[in-house]
């Protein structure tokens, strides 16, 4: 049984139909790159999958179990955890809260010493308002934040976007280590090729639907071009 | 020099009262995002349940009066945010969950006059009304002090609790970002029911303080909704510091305008917010 299970999702703000019959699934363990260009729907989904809205139509299983719609501590409970674009901390909180918030929604290793250890920069700045961090440091906050509900599931959207190469290739690294914790990972990036370098996995949306699902390993970047474009390879 | 230092003396101990006044309301606005008109009907029916419990039972000591006053004023606060408040809030349009508080103002204070008159009341505090201290060659009210005090006591009570509980921590994480906060599991409701309660607390606490320095009517709740109002946009949306800072800048207005001009009451007050608005205007700095 798949870990994730998203059957007939849609979606909409108002009239305008943001996700039109997304089906996938996700196994325990495994990584999947979403790719798509802005709009596709990469980012409600993302957000639909932790509860932070509910689908218009269609239903979201954790381990076969249905997530009520729009209920974020449903889907933290059930072990989504989401890094969101443009990370999103809470500016009133010191580094060290906000990595606190979120945990005791699950029982798991991820305590306040595995993730300094995760990410050893943060122990020095664990007094300090997230504002003054540099722009990865805020993303290790952000990841170390969604580690600390202990996920099963691992949601980063748009996980580089503006981070310079050097800081990419260390968010990346630290994506490995959680993958070798046994989580499974969504990782939505402009960089569709650095994502897919560390998936099992690749899909790619253009308009609300998926246009492509396929093992890494495998899918060529034209076959992703022309997905990315709608074109159903 | 010595009549300038007392008149800033007194204005300092007004500015912790309305400080308290505008608390409640900063700390409903940050971190629910509405806008409670019913905040004055709570200040005055924490005013009236201490007046009425005085009343029944004389014997009963003003601090235990003000206790009680706040914790029925917290619980029907928490009541009104279950039944209405939450609900409206579920509507994307701010407006609605205002027009509740609204309405909820209307009922309240209509309530209270069928239940307790149009009569102007006061609280009797004994002795403390008419003591006075001397600082050297400054004199002042006891009162006043007390007043000033328990503001102190419990505006440094309340940042100790936002910045080191857990609770505080939610209501941070609540005013920062509601949507992520919900993400890291927080039960947003129930810290709403929390907040709103507190708010009323602190509402009651106002209440009582003002019944114990002058007399207090079922329609007092308007003039007392306007000063919470210039403390907190001076103060800054939902912040409660600023809120005292603010209360203390308009108190002392009003004291030392009210030195210049008698009749005055809080037409100077109402200047300093404005002249301060448009001075924000004009540099660019209104929210």
């Amino acid at each position: 049984m798949p870990l994730l299970e998203l059957s007939g999702i849609h979606a909409r703000y108002g009239e305008m139909a943001a996700l039109q019959g997304v089906d996938l699934d996700l196994s325990e363990g495994e990584t999947l790159a979403l790719a798509g260009a802005n709009g596709a729907g990469k980012t409600t989904l993302m957000r639909l999958l932790c509860g932070l809205m509910p689908p218009s139509r269609g239903e979201v299983r954790v381990a076969g179990i249905c997530l009520p719609p729009g209920d974020p501590r449903a889907a933290a409970a059930a072990g989504l955890a989401l890094v969101p674009e443009g990370r999103l901390l809470f500016d009133s909180l010191s580094v060290e809260e906000n990595l606190m918030i979120g945990a005791g929604a699950r029982a798991g290793r991820w305590s306040l010493k595995a993730i300094y250890d995760l990410f050893p920069v943060l122990r020095d700045k664990r007094t300090q308002p997230p504002g003054s961090l540099s722009g990865g440091q805020q993303q290790m906050v952000a990841i170390g934040r969604a580690l600390a509900a202990n996920p099963a599931i691992l949601l980063c959207d748009e996980i580089s976007l503006g981070l310079s190469p050097l800081v990419t290739r260390e968010v990346y690294e630290a994506l490995k280590s959680v993958q070798r914790e046994g989580i499974a990972l969504i990782v939505v990036d402009q960089d569709v090729s650095r994502a897919q370098a560390i998936s099992d996995r690749v899909a790619c949306m253009f308009q609300g639907r998926l246009t492509l699902t396929g093992p890494a390993a495998t899918t060529t970047p034209q076959a992703m071009k022309a997905a990315f474009f709608g074109d159903a390879a | 020099m010595t009549a300038l230092f007392e008149l800033l003396l007194q204005g300092v101990t007004l500015g912790g009262l309305y400080g308290v006044i505008g608390a409640g309301l900063a700390l409903t606005f940050g971190v629910l995002r509405v806008v409670n008109l019913s905040h004055g009907e709570l200040i005055t029916i924490g005013a009236f349940i201490a007046v009425g419990v005085t009343a029944l039972a004389p014997t009963v000591p003003v601090l235990a009066v003000l206790v009680l006053a706040c914790a029925l004023c917290a619980a029907l606060g928490g009541l009104l945010q279950v039944a209405f408040v939450e609900r409206a809030m579920h509507f994307r349009d701010p407006m609605v969950p205002m027009l509740v508080t609204f309405g909820i103002a209307v009922i309240l204070r209509n309530l209270l006059v069928e239940t307790a008159g149009a009569d102007l009341r006061g609280l009797n505090v004994g002795g403390l009304a008419q003591a006075s201290l001397q600082l050297g060659p400054v004199i002042i009210g006891a009162l006043p002090v007390v007043t000033l005090g328990i503001a102190v006591v419990v505006f440094a009570g309340l940042a100790a609790v936002i910045r080191h509980t857990r609770f505080g921590r939610e209501v941070r994480a609540l005013s920062d970002r509601p949507d992520i906060a919900a993400l890291m599991g927080i039960r947003v409701a129930r810290v709403h029911v929390k907040v709103a309660a507190l708010a009323a607390g602190l509402a009651a606490l106002a209440g009582v303080l003002l019944a114990m320095r002058a007399s207090v009517s079922p329609y007092s709740g308007v003039s007392y909704l306007l000063i919470a109002f210039e403390v907190v946009v001076l103060g800054g949306l939902g912040s409660t510091r600023g809120a005292f800072a603010a209360g203390v800048l308009l108190g002392v207005t009003q004291v030392l305008s009210a030195w210049w001009d008698s009749n005055a009451g809080l037409l100077y007050v109402h200047l300093v917010f404005f002249s301060i608005l448009v001075l924000r205007a004009m540099t660019g700095r209104l929210s």
